[in-house]
């Protein structure tokens, strides 16, 4: 199996050349045979890639450390799980798992389209297939070959990063991956409308889903590896600005501008450069997301980084693909001039415009301070980093701005609103925003941006209500419906918009939050069995921690563990006990890895961090006197609500995503297929 | 030996899937089927959408009824020369056909109801053309309750009181 998943991948890359090939000059030259045989190209190449990575996945199964790959990811005591999910704990094998992933998507592309928007297929095949080959290309030639055999097979192997043993390793990078690698199909659509000059708006309609699947599996990926993050990295926060983390943000970012700017193209007629601009840019920076976690180029906390060389063959193929990309929309620029102009300064287009350019901005400045130490060495011979107060510092106020906007289009018509209109839209939720921010003002919160903050939430949360209710009574009358139903059919009829709303409202709990953080405690105490640590919450109640001591289990691939254990009373009555370890995992005895203790409520989490063992060896042997400890311990304000927000963003993706029951239909075969029409008018 | 015949069955299976169309002349379909989305679809469709979002607007008092006015009559026009255009290439049914059969497979993004929701306005908006007023200015037809001209932008006249109760109401 494992000869012919290495086998498999040395005929996919001929096999995708010849279908990019066959794509490109079948779409030209308007030969079917040559655009069906790049359509059995991507199923082919799908189908090679799986065999890849499945004798990848038995390479690490049955311990093959022959494998340079394997040797250096896995080791025999690896429980199973992890041992399947080192197919991308390491750069090679990530990098076949990311061009599985796109063959799927190109697979099941091919096959939706199968009997509909033929027009644009032949191109979508040729730009799917040169992006998939790129990457068997890099695979096999630039010393990442996931197969590469050492001349001699160790007794076992290096072991997982111990970061990595854990559950959301499983979650996290696949769901990420799915997120870069199905924006790659709007792009290839989006390529295939200028190629072919069919530059309505179709290749929006066609690819509107795909690019809400792509930005629902960004948004989600990010999500849960913050959620990762809190948990594993025990530092107590969710978000480090690590380049990795900041490199994921960056397309998800341009997918959300881009997914207002659509609407806008749709509806007007207008932003046809500039989508097309956008399509490419989302898709560059999956790329470049990609290519900074592949090419350890800058340091991070995410262990891929293994080999520079790629890293110049990314940004070479990145460059190639702007500018063939810039090429494509000169060329066909007479053909993407708007149809309408901006009419008011005060409409829906002119906010997302905004929205745009504060995405944008976001996505530049989060850009330079992520590659500021390349900058800075390249200039100067040192790397400079810039830290988190950096970004915190530039994204605050943007990130407020786009709250705003959030609140301000839904309530703005197309084309012009009046200002009286705006006025009595707006009155009813900048009232509710203003009371909230005197009541929270009264009850002692003065911190200003986070009252800022819970000010926008609130208004923004109010327009949202006020749409949902406004929109059902407003079908109720239309259609003379009951509310119910009303507003089932409202979100039904057109889930884009209300799912929409859904998301916002799920964004608007995440940002209020992360202004919860401005409010969080913290404590350091070093302690003795039957020590008592106290910290009080903002919320007026007081947590009570003693501490009962270490005990030394050891679970499997551990070479020990010591885990502290705390009995926790809040305002005197006892609540759920809190566990804190380090462990050290086999092979890697010199880097203990810390795992945190969590008691989560609604608006805080209780959050214990075992810092330090004074002791750590005679702790591990269960030694009396080894047990003396320092633990940090955190209140957390509304910490929860980011993953509350992101179950709210989830359903809200879903419902935008949701397909009509209308578009599973298909249209039969027309004429215009079946065989080459010579031989057909021979036979 | 099972490996070799293992990587010689896939290699030759992998080959003959991918040449089997040139080599037997099997032909893609690679225009458009007659029951997949126009541009001219695209663009009736956004239009009536446009429409419907403008109602909505309007009921819910985002917009004020002369831009509501302006608005309907704007997107009417749009929906409506895509509507001609299509009759031109001779797509459209004849007039007295009922909207079911009037109506070509929606896009494949748009639901059934949501099909049949379009072309019954494409019904409202054909009628209020047929019954439409005229500007006394260019001589332009207007969609019924225009407030203004979309030939000349002249003022057509005064809201007509229907349309005001059915705001108010």
């Amino acid at each position: 199996m494992i000869l012919l998943g290495e086998l498999a991948l040395w005929i996919a890359l001929p096999v995708g050349i010849w279908g990019a090939v066959a794509g490109f000059v079948g779409g030209r030259k308007e030969r079917g045979d040559l655009v069906l045989s790049g359509e059995h190209c991507v199923y082919a190449v799908f189908f090679l890639l799986v065999l890849t990575s499945a004798g990848i996945i038995t390479a690490f199964v049955t311990d093959n450390f022959e494998y340079w790959y394997v040797a250096n990811y896995s080791n025999r005591e690896l429980p199973l799980f992890y041992k399947v999910a080192g197919l991308w704990a390491g750069q090679r094998g990530s990098l076949v798992f990311w061009v599985l992933l796109l063959s799927f998507f190109s697979a099941a592309a091919v096959f939706t389209n199968r009997t509909k928007n033929r027009e644009f297929m032949p191109y979508v095949v040729g730009v799917l297939l040169t992006i998939s080959s790129f990457f068997l290309v890099v695979l096999l030639f630039a010393d990442v070959n996931p197969f590469e055999r050492l001349p001699f097979a160790p007794a076992d192997g290096r072991g997982l990063n111990p970061q990595l043993q854990n559950y959301w390793m499983t979650i996290h990078p696949p769901t990420l991956y799915l997120g870069f690698t199905a924006f790659t199909i709007p792009f290839a659509f989006a390529m295939s409308a200028l190629l072919s000059g069919k530059l309505d708006t179709r290749w929006i309609l066609i690819t509107r889903r795909w690019i809400l699947l792509s930005w629902f599996f960004l948004a989600n990926g990010i999500i849960f590896g913050m959620r990762w993050a809190y948990e594993m990295l025990g530092w107590g926060g969710f978000w480090f600005w690590d380049p990795v983390e900041n490199a994921s943000l960056l397309p998800w970012l341009a997918a959300t501008a881009f997914l207002h700017s659509i609407q806008i193209q749709e509806n007007r007629g207008m932003l046809k450069v500039w989508n097309m601009g956008l399509v490419t840019l989302t898709f560059l920076l999956t790329i470049f997301a990609t290519f900074l976690t592949r090419s350890g180029l800058i340091e991070s906390v995410h262990t891929f980084a293994e080999n520079t060389k790629i890293a110049f063959i990314f940004l070479a193929f990145m460059g190639v693909m702007a500018g063939c990309s810039a090429l494509l929309i000169a060329w066909r620029y007479p053909q993407l001039k708007s149809e309408n102009q901006i009419q008011s300064f005060l409409s829906r287009e002119s906010a997302f415009l905004f929205n745009n350019l504060i995405l944008l901005g976001a996505a530049f400045s989060i850009l330079w301070g992520t590659l500021f130490p390349l900058i800075t060495e390249g200039l100067t011979g040192t790397a400079i980093a810039v830290g988190p107060p950096f970004f915190n510092r530039v994204n605050l106020p943007i990130g407020l701005a786009l709250m705003a906007l959030m609140g301000i289009g839904p309530v703005i018509a197309w084309r012009r609103a009046s200002r009286r209109n705006l006025v009595k839209n707006f009155r009813m939720p900048v009232i509710v925003g203003s009371m909230v921010v005197a009541a929270l003002f009264l009850r002692g919160v003065h911190h200003g941006m986070a009252l800022l903050t819970f000010g926008l939430s609130a208004f923004v949360m109010t327009i949202i209500i006020v749409e949902f209710v406004k929109g059902t009574k407003a079908r109720a009358r239309i259609e003379g419906e009951g509310h119910l139903l009303a507003f089932y059919h409202l979100v039904s009829r057109n889930r884009r918009r209300w799912g929409g709303y859904i998301v916002h409202v799920g964004v608007v709990m995440i940002f209020t939050a992360f202004a919860g953080v401005a409010f969080n405690r913290e404590l350091i105490q070093t302690v003795d069995p039957g020590d008592t640590i106290t910290i009080g919450s903002p919320f007026g109640h007081e947590y009570t921690l003693t501490y009962q001591g270490l005990s030394s289990p050891r679970g499997k691939n551990m070479v020990r563990q010591a885990v502290a254990l705390m009995t926790v009373e809040r305002n005197g009555r006892p609540i759920e006990s809190l566990t804190a370890e380090k462990v050290l995992y086999v092979k890697w005895e010199s880097s203990p890895l810390t795992i945190v203790g969590i008691n989560s409520y609604i608006l805080e989490d209780l959050y214990l961090i075992l810092e330090n063992v004074n002791d750590l060896g005679g702790a591990f042997e269960n030694e009396a006197g080894a047990q003396r400890a320092t633990f940090k311990v955190q209140v957390n304000v509304l910490v929860g609500w980011i993953w509350y927000g992101g179950f709210v963003v989830t359903l809200g993706g879903i419902i935008a995503m949701w397909p009509s029951r209308g578009s599973t239909r298909t249209a039969p075969r027309t004429k215009t297929g079946g065989k080459r029409p010579a031989l057909a008018a021979r036979s | 030996m099972g490996l070799i015949v293992g990587v010689i069955l896939v290699s030759a299976g992998v080959i003959l899937f991918v040449m089997m169309p040139v080599l037997r002349g099997d032909w893609a379909v690679m225009g458009r089927s007659d029951d997949e989305v126009t541009e001219v679809d695209a663009r009736k469709q956004t239009a009536l959408r446009g429409l419907r979002d403008a109602e909505y607007d309007f009921r819910s008092g985002k917009l004020d009824q002369a831009d509501y006015e302006l608005l309907k009559s704007d997107l009417a026009r749009q929906a409506l020369e895509a509507m001609e255009e299509e009759s031109a290439a001779g797509h459209l049914i004849d007039e007295g056909a009922p909207p079911e059969a009037a109506a070509k497979p929606a896009e494949s993004t748009t639901s059934e109801a949501e099909g049949d929701r379009l072309e019954a306005e494409i019904a409202r908006v054909r009628k209020g053309m047929a019954e439409g007023r005229t500007c006394s200015a260019c001589g332009h037809l207007n969609v019924k309750k225009s407030l203004f001209c979309t030939g000349c932008g002249g003022r057509l006249g005064e809201v007509p009181t229907e349309a005001r109760d059915a705001v108010s109401g």
